[in-house]
């Protein structure tokens, strides 16, 4: 990151080889459009580019800064262009192949170790959390929308995402 | 952590920081957060859980031809907005369409209708005219003395903001500019300040700025998130 702030651009390249599917595939997740997503896709490596300096490797790993940052942008394309989806994306399986490194393979040990470890995490939840859960990652929806969309009363989907999110945390917290 | 009845602030919190908080949910709780030290911790240990679970989403690969477009982007000097700041978007989704129609490939219904609704936005905006805007935003009881002014350039159609006075934060979070319409908050930068409390942001919006009915910028982790979770230091309200 330090050499992409100084404007190095094979360090660019090489930032894009290793987090590029990562990026399309949360982009993918919230937009559920290939073009879309490439443009979300895009948009983050040139802001990337564009403001690396603001990065601070103490405060989160590249992925989830990364992952954050995908996240945000794509909600925000969906809202601006108040497209309401007929499908949200669902989360995979825990057993469900992850991408290989491909050509970096031991830079991407960590990250397919994080990925496995937080598909886990997920995956040990109770269906109707996931899918509580997944409306409000992915599509970006309040209780109120998550309420609508799945017929349940308020205070059942409220109930749903706290406990989900409580799971979560204890499970990730664990070293 | 224990689910405490007592404190329903502490049930909202997790949502509040996955962006799920119905809208009239969060004065109260931003208000809440404002004072208790003990919450702010807890939506911080929340923003970690969010920022995780983008590893789980399902594996999609872009095309081959995305790397090239990004080498060729960031190879070109920057080149100033048309008319209206809006024209930077509005040429990307022209690019988007192009690439599309070129392949051969249908645009799916859904990209159509997204060119759609964000063309009719973009001409609708462009009809109008495109005059220097400057908006004065005004201190909060957060940040007393602090000051800020928010500019859309007519020559080039850049958005600037230019801030002064405000703390020096810790490395863990960073000031993040909101533009506001309709109660739904677009992020239009993420910034710190130098030593002397000032700095000088350029910012992404979406729209002119006339388009908005109100501006803040709050306290948010480093990086931003997704929607305003912290202290208000500077506003402006139409």
């Amino acid at each position: 990151m330090e050499r992409i702030a100084r404007g190095d651009e094979r360090a660019l390249s090489d930032l894009y080889d290793r987090y590029s599917r990562l990026v399309f595939s949360i982009a993918y997740g919230v937009v559920q459009n290939r073009e879309t997503a490439e443009e979300v896709t895009l948009d983050i490596f040139v802001r990337v580019w564009e403001k690396a300096e603001i990065y601070d490797p103490h405060q989160a790993r590249l992925s989830t800064w990364l992952g954050s940052m995908t996240r945000n942008r794509a909600i925000d394309q969906l809202r601006r262009a108040k497209v309401r989806l007929q499908h949200t994306a669902e989360w995979p399986d825990a057993g469900e192949e992850l991408v290989a490194g491909g050509e970096l393979p031991e830079a991407m040990a960590q990250l397919r170790s994080d990925q496995a470890r937080v598909r886990t995490a997920i995956a040990s939840l109770p269906a109707d959390q996931r899918q509580a859960l997944a409306l409000a990652y992915f599509s970006g929806y309040s209780h109120a929308q998550i309420a609508q969309a799945l017929d349940l009363p308020l205070g059942t989907v409220k109930g749903r995402i706290r406990a989900a999110m409580q799971k979560l945390r204890s499970l990730l917290d664990e070293e | 952590m224990q689910d405490n009845e007592l404190d329903p602030f502490s049930a909202l919190i997790a949502a509040y920081a996955l962006g799920a908080l119905d809208d009239e949910d969060i004065p109260a709780l931003e208000e809440h957060l404002l004072s208790c030290a003990a919450c702010r911790e807890e939506l911080d240990s929340y923003h970690s859980v969010v920022a995780s679970m983008g590893l789980a989403a399902a594996d999609a690969t872009p095309s081959p031809a995305l790397k090239a477009r990004l080498l060729e982007r960031v190879d070109q000097p920057a080149v100033p907005a048309a008319v209206a700041p809006a024209a930077s978007s509005w040429q990307r989704f022209l690019d988007a369409m192009r690439n599309s129609l070129n392949g051969g490939r249908w645009l799916p219904a859904a990209a159509v209708m997204l060119l759609l609704l964000v063309g009719a936005v973009f001409v609708w905006q462009q009809a109008g005219s495109a005059r220097t805007e400057r908006f004065e935003l005004s201190a909060t009881d957060a940040a007393p003395g602090a000051q800020g002014l928010l500019e859309a350039s007519e020559g080039t159609g850049q958005v600037t903001l230019i801030v002064t006075g405000l703390p020096v934060l810790p490395p863990t979070h960073q000031y993040q500019l909101w533009l506001i319409e309709d109660g739904s908050r677009t992020s239009g930068a993420v910034f710190s300040v130098s030593g002397d409390g000032s700095a000088t942001v350029v910012v992404d919006s979406p729209q002119p700025l006339t388009g908005y009915g109100a501006f803040g910028v709050t306290i948010e982790p480093a990086g931003g998130s997704p929607g305003p979770t912290g202290q208000r230091v500077l506003g402006y309200n139409l």
